[in-house]
C-alpha cells in the first residue's frame, strides 16, 4: 500500500514536470529565412520521409514548409518507396562524389573513418558560429555532447534527441488485464512474487498463461527484479566502469531459473518463442493470456480491438516488478539519443557546408523546435487554454494513419529534439499512462545507468578484429542457450552445466571482445 | 494439323485403366483442396473485417464482415497507377528482347559442329555462378548512364542462362533433318530459327514467356536501388511498401510507430490478391500451348 | 620444327575460316548475347576481388587494402562453421530429394487426366501458391504450428501430444521442406508439362498395341520422352545445392531451433546486420559457389554417363 502510494506520488510529481517544456533553447533571432538562391541536397534514410499519401516530397507540407522557414532550397531525397534503407544508403556511399550534401544515416560507428578519408566535413571549427543553437543544446547535457563527438573530440553531425531524455525509449513493459485483477480481488503487482502470483491465479481461474510476442520480450524484460542485465539477447552492461556481458552473471542465472520454473509449471507459454505482435492477438482476444509484455502502440491496439469485438478485456501498463524487498529493478529504455545522425558530405563546398549547418541548426532553436514537432502555428497547431501546443482540426479530423507526420518531422531518426508533448498527443491516454508507469516508476540511475551508451565508436582496426573474431556468435550462443535453459534441454540449476556454459564463451572469444569493448568505453568516457 | 491425345475411352478401356484413373483423379483432387484452401483463405481474408481476422488466423470459410477497406486503402496509394504503368512498359519492352535473345542463345548452344562452341559455352555458363556483387553492379548501371531510367530494369536481365538452357533442350528435340533440308533450300540460320524452330517449340516459348514475365513482375530489388524517383517504380515495390508498412515483422521503424492502421491484417492479403490476379488472367492463354501437343502434326507436315 | 608449327597454325587458321564460312550466321546470332554478358556480367565482375581485400564502401574496391585469405580463415575458423555447413547441406539435400521429383510426379499425373477442363483446373490451382509472399506463407505456418493449432489437432487425432512444432528441433526440417513443396510444386511442373506436350502420340499407340498398360506406358514412353528435360533441370538444381535462401529460414526459425536451422545465408545476413561486411559475405558466397560448381560438374558427368543427356 505504501509502495503504491509512493508510485502515485512520484507519478504526479513527474507529470507536472513533463507538462511544461523543460528545454532552454536559443531563439532563432533574425537569421531565418536566409536570403540565398543556393540549393542544398538532403538525403534521409530514416523515418523522416513524406507521409504515405504523398507521391513525393514536393506535396509534403513539412518538407516544403522547411524550405520556406529556412529560406534555403532543399532537394530532398529518400530511399525509394519499399526499398531497404540500409542497402540504398550503402549504394549511395559507394560513389562519394555524387552523394547529397546532407547525409542522414545510421553510421555513427563509421564516423571516424569517414573523417579520416575526407568524405565528410569536420565541423569542429564551424559549429559554434554557424550552428549556435545546436552547440548550446549539446552543452546542456554532457551525455549529448559525448555521444555526438568522435573519440578525439571532433564534431561531425547533428543528432536526434528526446526532450525528457528517453521517455519514449521505454516504449514497452509489463501489462495486465484489470478486469481480471478486479474479478480475482488482486492488486496491481509491484514485486516479482506478486507478479508470479498473478500468473498463477489467472492460470487457475481462466487457464491463461504468461504469453508475449517474442520481439517484445527478448531484448530485456523482467530481469531487473533479479538484478540481472539481460534476457535472451546478448546484452553488454557497465558496472563501476567495467564492461560485462549480462548473460554470464549469477543474477541472470537466477532469473532464467525462475522462468524455467514457470515453464515447468505450465505457466510460461511454449508458443512464446514463435509469437509475434500479430499472432499474440489471437490469445489476447481469446482469454488465453492475462499478464504480458508489450509496447505502447500494441497496448492501444489490444484495447481498441477488444472494444470493437464487444468484449470486456481492458489492459493497462503496470510497473516493472522489483525484487521482494522493493529494491532493484531495471527497465528497457535509453537516454533519448537516436542512432541516426546527419553528416555533411564533402560534395558540399565550404559555402554550401555553412548553409547546411544553418539549415540544420534551425531545428534546435525555439521556433524551429516548434516547427519540427508541430508544424506551422495557426495551420496545424496552436496553443490551448493551458498554453500548451495542441493540434488543430486539420490534424485531429484527419483519418489517415499518424496524420501529424504530414506536418511535423520529429520522428525517431530525424534531426531535431522530439517534444514529450508530441508523444503525449500522438499516443492514446492509456498508452501514455502505461509509459509513464514504465518510465517514471524506476529510478533513473537503475534504469539506464548500466546501459551501453549511444554513440560509442570502434576504431577501424577494432571493427575488423571483431569481424575476424566472429563477434556475432556471442549473440547466437546467448539466445540459443537461453531457449535451452528455459525449455529444460539444459539444466540451469546444475553447476557443471552452468560452468560449461560459461566456459563455452571463451570459444567464442568473449575475453578478447570484452577487452575491445572496454577500450571503446574508456575512450568514450574520456571524450 | 494438330492431333490431340487419343481418348483411351474410345479405344477400349480396361479395368486397370479405370482404377488408375480413379486413384489419379482422387490424388489430384486432394492436392487441389490442400492447395486451394490457403488461396481461398487469402482471398476471404482480404475481404474480412480486421478484428475478426485477429482471432481466426489461418481459418476462414467465407469473408466475415465483408468489406473492401483493404483494397480501397491499397488503391488510394498515390503510386499505384504509375506502378502498374511502369511494369507494363517494362514488360512490353523486355519480353520481346528476352525471347529473341534466349532463342538465339538456345539455338547456338544446340548447334553441332561449331568450332568455338565450347569456349562460348564456358563464357556463358560462367556468368550463371559468378557475379561481382551488388555494389559493382550498381556502379556499372551508373557508369552506363542507365541510373534512374526504366532501362535499368530492362537491360540487366535481358537474357537468363537458365532459360537459354531450357530453350536449348527444346531445340535439341527438333529433328536435324528439318533444318538440314532448309539449308539445302538456301535458308540461313536466322530464317531457320524463326520459320522452323520457333513454331515447333511454342510450348517452351510459352513457358519462357511466363518465366520472364513473372520474373519481371515479381522483381523489386533492382528497382529499389537503380531508381531514384518514386514515380518510376514498378508495382511490386509499391505493394512491398504497403506490406512492410503494415507488418511488424518487417518494419524496422516499428519501435515508435507501431500503431498500424485498421486494415493492417487484411491489406497483406489484398496485396497478394493484387499480385496474383494479373498472372491468373494471363495464364490460361499460355496454358493452352502446353495442354495440347503441337509438335506431332508439324513434324509430320 | 618451324615448318611443322607453321603448318599447324595454317590448319587452325584454315579450320577457323572454314568454320566462319559455315557457321557465320550462328556467330551473328550469339553476338548480341555475348555483348550483353560482357556489359552486364563481366564488366562488374572485378568486384569479386574484394574477397581478398578489406573492402570499405567509401574507399572503393580499388582503394581498399589487400588482406589475402583473411576472410576465408575467419570463416573456416568459426566454431559454428561445421554446423552451418551441415545444416545448409541437409536442408538443401532434403529439398532436392523430396522437392525435385514432386513436380515431375504432378506433371505425369496431370498428363494422364483425360478431361481437359479438369486438367486445366488442376494446373491453375496448383501453381497459385507460388505467388503468396513468404511473409504470409510463414505467418500461416506459424499459426498452424502453435500448441492449439491445426498440426497439434492432427497430432492429437493420431494419438500424439499438443506441442509447438516451431520450437521442436525435429520438426523444423520437415516443415521447411514440405511447405516448400506445397508452394512450388505446381509452378515447377509447368516446364515438364510443356516437355510432355512434345511427345509423339504415335508412340503411345504403338505401346498400346504391344499391350502396355498405363504404368508401362508412363515408364516406357512418357518418362524417356521428358528425360532430357529432367536431367538438365536436375543438373542445374544440383548446381545450387548450397543456396538456401535466408528469408524463409529467418521467418520460421526460433532460438530453440538454431541448432538445425542456422544456415550460411542467415549467417551472412547477421554478419551484414552487425557490420556491413561485404568482404566476408562475398567470401562465404564464393565458397558457396565453388561447392555448387563442384556438384554441378559431378552431377553432369554422372548424368552423361548414365542417361546420355546433360548440361554440357
Amino acid at each position: 500500500m505504501k509502495k503504491a502510494l509512493a508510485i502515485v506520488l512520484a507519478l504526479c510529481l513527474l507529470l507536472t514536470v513533463s507538462s511544461a517544456f523543460a528545454l532552454e533553447l536559443l531563439p532563432a533571432g533574425d537569421t531565418y529565412p536566409i536570403d540565398t538562391d543556393a540549393t542544398i541536397s538532403w538525403y534521409v534514410q530514416g523515418s523522416l520521409s513524406p507521409h504515405d499519401v504523398y507521391a513525393d516530397w514536393t506535396q509534403s507540407p513539412f518538407h516544403t514548409g522547411l524550405i520556406e522557414k529556412t529560406g534555403v532550397n532543399i532537394d530532398w531525397s529518400f530511399p525509394t518507396t519499399g526499398a531497404d534503407g540500409n542497402t540504398y544508403t550503402n549504394t549511395l556511399l559507394a560513389e562519394p562524389a555524387t552523394m547529397p550534401n546532407i547525409m542522414g544515416v545510421s553510421k555513427m560507428a563509421d564516423a571516424a573513418m569517414y573523417l579520416n578519408e575526407g568524405i565528410i566535413w569536420d565541423l569542429t571549427d564551424y559549429i559554434e558560429e554557424y550552428a549556435p543553437a545546436y552547440y548550446a543544446f549539446l552543452h546542456t547535457n554532457p551525455a549529448y555532447d559525448k555521444a555526438l563527438k568522435t573519440d578525439d573530440g571532433k564534431y561531425y553531425a547533428f543528432g536526434f534527441f528526446r526532450e525528457d531524455g528517453g521517455w519514449n525509449d521505454s516504449y514497452r513493459g509489463p501489462v495486465v488485464r484489470t478486469d481480471w485483477l478486479e474479478e480475482q480481488g488482486l492488486e496491481i503487482p509491484t514485486t516479482i512474487s506478486e507478479f508470479e502470483n498473478v500468473i498463477r491465479v489467472f492460470n487457475e481461474a481462466y487457464g491463461a498463461q504468461f504469453s508475449f510476442a517474442w520481439s517484445r520480450f527478448k531484448e530485456g524484460s523482467l530481469e531487473g527484479a533479479f538484478g540481472a542485465y539481460a534476457t535472451s539477447d546478448a546484452t553488454w552492461f557497465i558496472k563501476d566502469g567495467e564492461v560485462g556481458l549480462g548473460n554470464t552473471t549469477e543474477e541472470w542465472r537466477a532469473y532464467v531459473a525462475w522462468l524455467r520454473s514457470l515453464r515447468e509449471d505450465g505457466l510460461f507459454d511454449e508458443d512464446n518463442f514463435s509469437l509475434t505482435d500479430t499472432t499474440i492477438k489471437a490469445k489476447v482476444h481469446d482469454d488465453k493470456v492475462g499478464i504480458s509484455m508489450t509496447s505502447m502502440g500494441q497496448l492501444n491496439n489490444w484495447n481498441k480491438e477488444e472494444v470493437a469485438a464487444g468484449r470486456e478485456g481492458t489492459w493497462i501498463g503496470i510497473p516493472y516488478p522489483t525484487d521482494d524487498d522493493g529494491n532493484i529493478s531495471s527497465i528497457f529504455g535509453g537516454s533519448g539519443i537516436g542512432g541516426y545522425t546527419y553528416m555533411i558530405s564533402k560534395s558540399a563546398d565550404e559555402e554550401t557546408m555553412k548553409l547546411c549547418l544553418q539549415v540544420l541548426d534551425y531545428a534546435y532553436t525555439q521556433e524551429g523546435f516548434l516547427y519540427w514537432n508541430f508544424g506551422v502555428q495557426g495551420v496545424s497547431w496552436d496553443y490551448d487554454e493551458n498554453g500548451e501546443p495542441a493540434f488543430l482540426p486539420l490534424v485531429t479530423d484527419d483519418t489517415d494513419t499518424d496524420p501529424m507526420t504530414k506536418y511535423n518531422g520529429a520522428t525517431w531518426g530525424s534531426a531535431c529534439i522530439q517534444a514529450t508533448k508530441l508523444l503525449y498527443l500522438k499516443n492514446s491516454p492509456v498508452a501514455v499512462a502505461a509509459n509513464d508507469t514504465w518510465f517514471y516508476s524506476v529510478p533513473a540511475e537503475v534504469s539506464s545507468g548500466w546501459k551501453w551508451p549511444n554513440g560509442t565508436t570502434f576504431t577501424v582496426e577494432e571493427n575488423d578484429e571483431l569481424s575476424l573474431l566472429n563477434a556475432s556468435n556471442i549473440g547466437t550462443y546467448a539466445s540459443e542457450s537461453f531457449a535451452k535453459f528455459v525449455n529444460g534441454d539444459l539444466d540451469i540449476n546444475d553447476d557443471t552445466v552452468w560452468a560449461e556454459y560459461l566456459a563455452n564463451y571463451d570459444t567464442y572469444n568473449l575475453p578478447r571482445i570484452l577487452e575491445i569493448r572496454q577500450a571503446c568505453y574508456d575512450r568514450y568516457l574520456s571524450r | 494439323m494438330i492431333k490431340e491425345k487419343p481418348n483411351n475411352k474410345l479405344i477400349g478401356r480396361t479395368a486397370g485403366d479405370a482404377v488408375f484413373d480413379s486413384v489419379n483423379t482422387f490424388i489430384l483432387l486432394l492436392l487441389c483442396v490442400v492447395t486451394l484452401y490457403p488461396m481461398y483463405f487469402v482471398t476471404c481474408a482480404s475481404f474480412t473485417k480486421n478484428t475478426y481476422l485477429l482471432t481466426h488466423q489461418g481459418s476462414l470459410f467465407w469473408p466475415v464482415g465483408f468489406n473492401v477497406g483493404a483494397y480501397r486503402l491499397a488503391f488510394t496509394h498515390p503510386l499505384l497507377l504509375s506502378g502498374y504503368k511502369n511494369i507494363l512498359i517494362v514488360l512490353a519492352v523486355s519480353l520481346p528482347i528476352n525471347i529473341v535473345l534466349t532463342l538465339f542463345c538456345g539455338y547456338f548452344l544446340a548447334c553441332k559442329n561449331v568450332l568455338l562452341k565450347k569456349p562460348i559455352l564456358f563464357i556463358i555458363m560462367f556468368t550463371m555462378f559468378f557475379s561481382g556483387g551488388m555494389i559493382p553492379a550498381y556502379l556499372n548501371i551508373r557508369d552506363l548512364g542507365l541510373y534512374n531510367t526504366l532501362w535499368a530494369l530492362i537491360l540487366p536481365g535481358a537474357v537468363s542462362v537458365y532459360n537459354s538452357i531450357i530453350c536449348r533442350t527444346a531445340i535439341e528435340a527438333v529433328p536435324d533433318s528439318l533444318s538440314e533440308s532448309a539449308y539445302i533450300d538456301g535458308a540461313n540460320d536466322l530464317v531457320i530459327v524463326f520459320r522452323i524452330i520457333l513454331p515447333l517449340i511454342m510450348p517452351t516459348i510459352a513457358v519462357l514467356l511466363l518465366y520472364y514475365g513473372v520474373g519481371h513482375w515479381n522483381a523489386w530489388f533492382n528497382a529499389s536501388i537503380y531508381l531514384k524517383d518514386n514515380d518510376k517504380l514498378p508495382i511490386q515495390n509499391i505493394l512491398r511498401a504497403v506490406l512492410i508498412a503494415n507488418s511488424n515483422t518487417l518494419n524496422s521503424a516499428a519501435t515508435e510507430n507501431d500503431q498500424v492502421n485498421e486494415f493492417a491484417e487484411s491489406i497483406k492479403y489484398a496485396a497478394i490478391v493484387l499480385t496474383t490476379v494479373p498472372v491468373l488472367c494471363i495464364y490460361p492463354f499460355l496454358q493452352k500451348y502446353f495442354v495440347k501437343g503441337v509438335m506431332i502434326g508439324a513434324v509430320k507436315g | 620444327m618451324v615448318a611443322s608449327r607453321e603448318k599447324k597454325e595454317l590448319t587452325l587458321g584454315h579450320k577457323l575460316s572454314r568454320d566462319y564460312k559455315l557457321n557465320k550466321w550462328k556467330y551473328v546470332l550469339i553476338l548480341p548475347v555475348l555483348v550483353y554478358l560482357a556489359l552486364f556480367a563481366y564488366k562488374p565482375m572485378y568486384g569479386l576481388v574484394i574477397v581478398f581485400k578489406n573492402y570499405k564502401t567509401t574507399r572503393g574496391i580499388a582503394g581498399s587494402d589487400y588482406v589475402g585469405f583473411m576472410w576465408f580463415r575467419a570463416f573456416f575458423n568459426d566454431p559454428y562453421f561445421f554446423r552451418l555447413l551441415r545444416n545448409t547441406f541437409t536442408l538443401s539435400a532434403l529439398s532436392i530429394i523430396f522437392g525435385f521429383p514432386a513436380p515431375i510426379l504432378l506433371a505425369l499425373m496431370i498428363n494422364e487426366v483425360q478431361n481437359t477442363k479438369f486438367k486445366r483446373m488442376v494446373q491453375t490451382i496448383t501453381y497459385m501458391p507460388y505467388f503468396i509472399s513468404l511473409v504470409v506463407t510463414c505467418s500461416i505456418i506459424t499459426i498452424y504450428c502453435q500448441q492449439d493449432g491445426l498440426f497439434s489437432n492432427i497430432a492429437v487425432l493420431f494419438g500424439g501430444e499438443r506441442q509447438n512444432f516451431l520450437i521442436n528441433v525435429n520438426a523444423f526440417r520437415p516443415i521447411y521442406v514440405i511447405s516448400g513443396i506445397w508452394q512450388n510444386i505446381g509452378w515447377n511442373s509447368i516446364i515438364y508439362l510443356a516437355a510432355l506436350s512434345g511427345i509423339d502420340m504415335e508412340q503411345y499407340e504403338a505401346a498400346r498395341i504391344d499391350g502396355a498398360n498405363r504404368f508401362q506406358q508412363i515408364l516406357h514412353v512418357t518418362i524417356p520422352g521428358i528425360l532430357p528435360t529432367i536431367m538438365v533441370l536436375f543438373v542445374l538444381r544440383m548446381g545450387s545445392i548450397l543456396n538456401v535462401g535466408y528469408e524463409k529460414v529467418l521467418l520460421l526459425y526460433t532460438t530453440s531451433t538454431y541448432e538445425v536451422a542456422d544456415v550460411f545465408s542467415t549467417y551472412t545476413y547477421r554478419m551484414g546486420l552487425v557490420n556491413q561486411q561485404y568482404s566476408l559475405s562475398t567470401s562465404v558466397g564464393l565458397f558457396n559457389t565453388l561447392v555448387n560448381v563442384m556438384f554441378l560438374v559431378l552431377t553432369n558427368y554422372l548424368s552423361k554417363k548414365t542417361t546420355e543427356s546433360g548440361l554440357f
